[in-house]
């Protein structure tokens, strides 16, 4: 057992190195991707994310590079050998094709010494719990990844994207459950989604626990992820991706900077508080979820103008982090229609 | 029966001159009326205020207004009642206005309202001086409402907030800042003061339809809701100007 992994490796490292000096734009995805992030060392194979229109260049280059391609009958991938270690290269998984947008979502981190892109964590979610089918459903495999990289995820996205899963929904529920994430917006972490008679919840289900969304650490133990060595990336990141509370007191608002290293629910809280104040976006209704990698931004303004301005706002506030601006404009202006009322 | 056009939270700014008035460009064919429901601003300056008269100015039916948290932000509510004025624009508060159309009268009530929360989760007046202060607000919004509604001598009526009656159109928005959204004190003096629709805004993230525990239908006309620029209601039947 010892051995294969450090094949893997190898082999991880080779294709990696390859397309990097190619300069075909991949990321580090599947169960390696989720090592480099602080999850179990995998023992199978390795999966690479390109887009469709490059597969073939970089199947070449492999090739150039001494690898023997497979063409496999599966239409969403296709694979190449690195003498016995399987290499995946994928362009739609879970049906979805790789896009600009995702590979330029993931990050470069340090894997057994090697710099190379590696998939976002929630993006990386949305397609593990998105493959989960009726003859593939281990969460024994599932939670400990999610144990290993839940302060990386938006939570709130993953639980949007894969809505439609009731696999998914399975192993979001245990893992709320285990407050190992937060509890969808508005609900207990302890099941039911409001305090209702003492029957209607699990006897786990104490006062305590009741209306309290699970801010991913603190009583659950184990929550900060040890990356891989020289990777560092993630170290001493805030954690948790749950949306920002209602609001927060701390004062903070009122000095120049804010204080960056504070717990990411109080700095979520603290932005959005920031944005609702600015004159130049002045808007109450937005969701602010500081994730390891990025501050993420949701919600609705009435102005391209106003969109902007988050990012304005949000990078003198925080220069130093990413902002994923997912602020829409409401522009849609469907013909009005007429209801009676009586 | 009478068309009532209705929206809220349209949050002009010294950004949108022209991005609304084009939107009210026929609204003459298809209502009679034009309520909106607070926030018609972005932070209530004067200046924003005068935008929002331009963009109004063209509807060819009555616009009345109550306004929103956003057009108090600039402690100059007075002032953008004035601009409005000048272009028109009618804004209620405590207050109500009748219109004939046709037959029939209109009658609409108005007040911004304020939060507090629903009935059992709410605040008391009780406590600090500030919470007390908040929960006054709230009553006092809510009694001037219904006195505006018991004060109308109309077929229908109308009320018009910025916040909410009721806790079924913020299903959307987190419960957590439902007590910031609305308060069940207007629902009171919606179902005392006898009115046939309640219409508001404010909660974005919430729905259109609900109902008071009086049976009053109440629309959330937050713009972002109702995904128009404006939602249509007739309401009454077109025998009621025979009554």
């Amino acid at each position: 057992m010892d051995d294969a992994p450090r094949g893997l490796r190898e082999s991880l490292k080779r294709v990696a190195v390859t397309l990097k000096e190619a300069q075909i734009p991949f990321a580090l995805g599947g169960s390696y991707a989720c090592w480099a992030r602080g999850g179990p060392e995998p023992v199978h194979d390795v999966d690479f994310m390109l887009r469709e229109t490059d597969v073939p260049r970089a199947v070449d280059v492999l090739c150039d590079a001494g690898l023997r391609p497979v063409d496999p009958p599966e239409d969403w991938l296709t694979k190449v050998y690195d003498g016995d270690v399987l290499v995946d290269l994928i362009h739609h998984p879970v049906g979805r094709a790789v896009t600009d947008e995702m590979l330029a979502r993931s990050r470069d981190m340090s894997v057994d010494s090697v710099r190379m892109p590696v998939l976002d964590a929630t993006d990386w979610f949305e397609m593990t719990l998105l493959a989960l089918d009726e003859r593939y459903c281990d969460l024994g495999r599932v939670i400990p990844m999610i144990r290993a990289m839940r302060e990386q995820v938006d939570w709130t996205q993953v639980r949007r994207a894969t809505a439609e899963s009731p696999f998914a929904e399975a192993a979001l529920l245990v893992a709320t459950r285990l407050q190992l994430i937060p509890a969808p917006a508005g609900l207990s972490p302890a099941g039911p989604p409001f305090a209702g008679p003492p029957s209607a919840g699990p006897p786990s289900a104490g006062p305590s626990s009741v209306g309290l969304p699970s801010s991913g650490r603190g009583s659950a133990g184990e929550a900060v992820t040890t990356p891989p060595a020289g990777s560092g990336a993630v170290t001493g990141a805030p954690e948790s991706a749950s949306d920002s509370a209602f609001g927060s007191d701390s004062g903070l608002a009122t000095a120049g900077q804010l204080d960056v290293t504070e717990p990411a629910e109080y700095l979520a809280g603290e932005l959005r508080e920031r944005l609702a104040e600015d004159p130049r976006v002045a808007e109450l209704g937005l969701e602010v979820a500081v994730a390891s990698d990025a501050v993420i931004v949701r919600g609705e303004v009435a102005l391209e103008t106003r969109r902007t301005a988050v990012d304005i706002v949000l990078a003198e506030i925080v220069p130093d982090r990413p902002i994923r601006n997912q602020v829409t404009v409401s522009q849609q202006e469907f013909p009005p229609t007429v209801e009676s009322v009586s | 029966m009478i068309r009532i056009a209705a929206v809220g939270d349209i949050h002009l700014g010294t950004d949108s001159p022209g991005s609304f008035a084009p939107c009210l460009a026929g609204i003459g064919d298809l209502a009679d009326v034009l309520l909106i429901a607070g926030d018609l601003t972005q932070h209530g300056s004067v200046a924003e205020a005068e935008v929002v008269a331009g963009e109004l100015a063209g509807a060819e039916i009555p616009v009345i207004a109550v306004l929103g948290n956003h057009d108090h932000h600039g402690d100059q509510s007075d002032q953008v009642v004035k601009v409005l004025a000048q272009a028109g624009v009618r804004t209620l508060e405590g207050e109500g206005m009748v219109l004939r159309v046709g037959d029939i009268c209109l009658g609409v009530a108005g007040a911004k309202g304020f939060g507090g929360g629903f009935a059992g989760a709410s605040g008391s007046d009780f406590g600090e001086p500030l919470m007390k202060a908040f929960v006054r607000h709230s009553k006092e919004v809510s009694a001037a409402l219904r006195n505006a509604l018991d004060a109308l001598e109309c077929d229908i009526r109308v009320a018009l907030t910025h916040y909410s009656p009721v806790p079924d159109t913020l299903a959307g928005e987190r419960p957590e800042i439902f007590p910031f959204l609305g308060s069940y004190h207007l629902a009171e003096a919606v179902d005392g003061g006898r009115a046939q629709l309640a219409l508001h805004g404010h909660a974005h993230g919430g729905s259109e339809k609900g109902r008071t525990a009086g049976g009053v239908p109440v629309r959330n006309v937050a713009r972002p809701v109702i995904g128009r620029a404006f939602a249509l209601y007739e309401v009454g039947t077109h025998d009621a100007c025979c009554s």
